[in-house]
């Protein structure tokens, strides 16, 4: 195995490992908050990480329009998956989804009470 | 270890988790898990495209997966529209 061969195994099996740890979240956390939190961080951060090494993959290779291609695509989850995140546990609290037990902050009920004193 | 043994060896971890995904889609409970779980399926299928481009050293799949990223991306976001109860445009 040659070292460019190397270090984008390493980068893409990095990868699949932290997708592994964000999928095991996703069966095993208590609410919907939280699920969504450990998938934004490690599904988001594990696709870039597999996106970079099929890059330098590809750029090794001497193929500049599927590596610069994966390079952007890497760029484009980094920006995806947390507003993603964000956009459907937003949409999961105004559509009135209790938050889990245990839980010690709720920053969104705080703010619709400090908006009725204003009001 | 030879590289088409490492691709193949990330290419079944990241299928394992989105059968994983997959199973939080049909459990649920609620509508917003299961628009979640689709949202990061999606993300993992980008994820395996890129797995293929490298084995098979083509960038035809690449040019697939940030095609595939930007669809799954608006979807999501006009689905959770949808559970929040607005229409598209507000």
């Amino acid at each position: 195995m040659s070292r460019l061969e190397l270090t984008a195994a390493a980068l893409m099996l990095a990868g699949a490992a932290l997708d592994a740890v964000g999928c095991i979240g996703m069966m095993r956390m208590p609410d919907v908050y939280n699920r969504l939190q450990i998938a934004a961080k490690c599904i988001g951060s594990g696709t870039c990480l597999v996106l970079i090494g099929a890059a330098v993959y590809l750029l090794g290779r001497g193929q500049w329009a599927g590596g610069l291609g994966s390079l952007l695509c890497s760029a484009f989850v980094m920006i995806a998956a947390p507003t993603v995140a964000h956009a459907i546990a937003r949409a999961a609290r105004v559509s009135g989804h209790d938050l889990c037990v245990g839980s010690v902050v709720d920053a969104y009920a705080e703010d619709a009470a400090a908006d009725e004193e204003l009001l | 270890m030879s590289f088409a043994l490492a691709t193949t060896a990330a290419f079944v971890i990241m299928v394992a988790c989105s059968f994983a995904c997959l199973w939080r889609v049909a459990v649920g409970p609620s509508p917003a898990d299961r628009a979640g779980a689709l949202a990061f399926m999606g993300i993992l299928a980008v994820g395996l495209a890129a797995v293929v481009a490298a084995q098979h050293a083509s960038g035809v799949y690449v040019h697939a997966a940030l095609a595939w990223s930007l669809a799954s991306f608006v979807a999501t976001l006009a689905i959770a529209k949808h559970i929040e109860g607005k229409a598209l445009d507000e």
